[in-house]
């Protein structure tokens, strides 16, 4: 999985060139993959990495989405411009938000997020004027690189998602296991002691909420531009439970597991929502077989079976029991 | 000689409800002693370092850290200003790596924990990733480097809180019960790496085994129900009528 520089451009050539052999139908089917992609690596930040499990993820899409939308609809077409206001949105929302939700914890950190990102979405779904209510913002024009390079063709706008999905990938790949990325994982693993090491640990709780919003701001941009609408729907809460549960499902704190939860999700959806309208069911017990069965995720069944396959022999020594084993030895006094 | 005085309590008091667990304690610690904290199971020596180390409030007094007052300074400020300690039960990242963990405390000392853009690999990050493995070579730990702290020993994870606490680069050094839980090969080396800790060092150290203390400190104090009934040189604490009725008398000395 770290390797991602050695495989990475590999892929991406290959993403090139999927083009020139499938249809639109498949194109628009991995945009629409990449740009949740980058909305689940956003809440990964969250989740996964810094151990905040957040059911508000959605508020930073709309925000972004709204924000690309609106700014395409009242000043420039422009695409820089449009993912701007897309950050900037979100940004903003995040810092707001992240200020009094990051106090809270575990449970209560979830409920606070669900509450503010159903605020959102109550004020998109009631300021008519601006947001177009529940009928969503409409009328966005094909968006353009500037230079009038417009991205009117769904192969264009494949391309141009395609490379800021690579860039979003390479720059988490770094920043996951970077000095500031480790400092998340000690929360995750042990806040208390973070603090006691020398960490604010509530400054990078909020640092990682503002860098998880933003990108998810980003996402939602890159939605309109692909999509060119946005409804209330995109909003609310079970949006933010379908982000989560690709997180999940794909391997919490991995690079590739929100990538691949992403596809997994985009994909079932389309297979089952053709022929049955409660497809959010199906993949709520996706889910509940995967929290029991595999609660590390794809990217967990993917290492086990690895391990299995291609280490045979290393196998003897890897297999259940560390090397080192731990002595249970009990503490005389309390702590 | 004000400067000298690396700490300095006076009347501090931890109520927990009505229960008085520590009840004006009063004392000042010069830069560089070797003080040993004992006291009865309960005496209430953890919840004096936890007011130091800024983990729980007073309830009264206040506590002065080189001149200031502290009393309401978080304690990961503490920590960046050189009061480090170690907990009497083992608390770690249990789900990294040994050397993850240390690399947590060498990244902050190091001024490098906000950097963003490269990972925390040997190559990008030579000089503390050497200064890890020198510290492992040096407690005889560098097998265990790559090893998720949840699966090693209790001993073993006892030395790498004694390792991270001595990379954190202390001024005023904590230590809560180290060597609870642990062999007397383990001890002994403890207590060995503990003695060659530059003599500028200010520690503070609670340990049950009052022979170990005695042979290793400058100073020894006596909480009993919280509150300080002897401090002085190891020799004058030992001759101490009061002392001697709790550690000889009824009461049962800490882990007999
Ligand atoms: N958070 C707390 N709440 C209530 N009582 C506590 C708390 N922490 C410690 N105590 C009580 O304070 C007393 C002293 O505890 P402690 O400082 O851990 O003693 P020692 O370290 O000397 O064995 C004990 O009786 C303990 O039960
Ligand atoms: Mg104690």
């Amino acid at each position: 999985m770290r390797n991602l520089p050695v495989k990475g451009p590999l892929l991406f050539l290959i993403m090139v060139f999927v083009p020139f052999f499938l249809s639109i139908f498949y194109v628009n089917l991995l945009t629409e993959i990449f740009i949740l992609g980058v909305f689940a690596l956003s809440l990964n930040i969250l989740v996964g990495q810094t151990g905040m499990v957040s059911l508000g993820h959605a508020a930073f899409f709309g925000a972004g989405a709204y924000a690309a939308g609106l700014a395409a609809i009242h000043v420039s077409t422009n695409t820089f411009l449009s993912i701007a206001a897309g950050l900037l949105a979100a940004f903003l929302l995040a810092v707001i938000i992240g200020l009094f939700s990051t106090k809270a914890n575990g449970f209560y950190f979830l409920m606070l997020t669900l509450a503010c990102s159903q605020i959102v979405y109550s004020i998109i779904y009631q300021w008519r004027t601006v947001t177009g209510g529940s009928n969503g913002l409409t009328g966005i024009a094909p968006i353009d690189l500037g230079a009038n390079i417009v991205l009117s063709n769904q192969v264009w706008v494949y391309y141009f998602i395609l490379v800021v999905f690579t860039i979003v990938l390479f720059l988490i790949n770094r920043f996951l296991h970077s000095p500031l990325g480790s400092v998340l994982i000690g929360i995750r693993e042990n806040e208390e002691r973070m603090k006691s090491i020398g960490y604010n640990t509530a400054l990078y709780k909020n640092i990682s909420f503002i860098i998880a919003g933003t990108l998810g701001g980003l996402s939602g941009s890159l939605y309109v531009i692909f999509n060119g609408f946005i409804s209330p729907a995109e909003v609310y809460w079970t949006a933010s439970g379908s982000v989560l549960i690709m997180v999940l499902i794909g391997g919490a704190g991995t690079l590739w597991g929100p990538v691949i939860g992403a596809a997994f999700i985009v994909i079932l959806e389309t297979l089952i929502s053709s022929y049955m309208e409660n497809w959010m069911m199906i993949i709520g017990a996706v889910f509940i077989i995967f929290v029991i069965f595999a609660p590390d995720g794809m990217v967990g069944i993917f290492n086990a079976l690895k391990k299995f396959f291609v280490q045979p022999k290393k196998l003897e020594v890897d297999a259940d029991e560390p090397i080192i084993k731990p002595i249970k030895q009990e503490t005389k006094m309390d702590g | 000689m004000e400067k000298d005085k690396i700490l300095s309590l006076k009347g501090l008091s931890k109520h927990f409800g009505g229960i008085k667990v520590i009840e004006h304690v009063s004392l000042d610690v010069t830069a560089g002693e070797r003080v040993g904290l004992i006291g009865p199971n309960g005496a209430g020596k953890s919840t004096l370092f936890n007011m130091i180390a800024g983990d729980l409030e007073p309830s009264g007094g206040t506590i002065h850290y080189y001149g200031d007052r502290i009393n309401s300074m978080p304690n990961y400020k503490r920590t960046q200003k050189g009061i480090v300690r170690t907990f009497q039960k083992n608390n770690l990242m249990m789900g990294l790596t040994v050397r993850e963990n240390i690399l947590l405390v060498l990244q902050r000392i190091n001024q490098k924990h906000t950097q963003w853009w490269k990972q925390a690999t040997p190559g990008n990050y030579q000089l503390l990733f050497e200064h890890a493995g020198s510290l492992l070579h040096e407690w005889g730990l560098e097998e265990y480097s790559q090893t998720k702290v949840k699966d090693l020993s209790y001993g073993v994870q006892r030395q790498i809180e004694m390792i991270m606490a001595i990379a954190g680069n202390p001024k005023l050094l904590l230590l809560d019960e180290p060597t609870a839980g642990m062999s007397q090969v383990e001890t002994d080396q403890i207590i060995s790496l503990i003695n060659k800790l530059p003599v500028e060092v200010t520690i503070m150290m609670i340990e049950h085994d009052v022979d170990v203390l005695f042979g290793n400190t400058d100073r020894v104090i006596v909480l009993h129900a919280g509150t300080l009934i002897a401090d002085g040189s190891p020799e004058q604490v030992r001759e101490n009528p009061e002392v001697k009725e709790i550690y000889m008398g009824k009461e049962v000395i800490a882990n007999a």
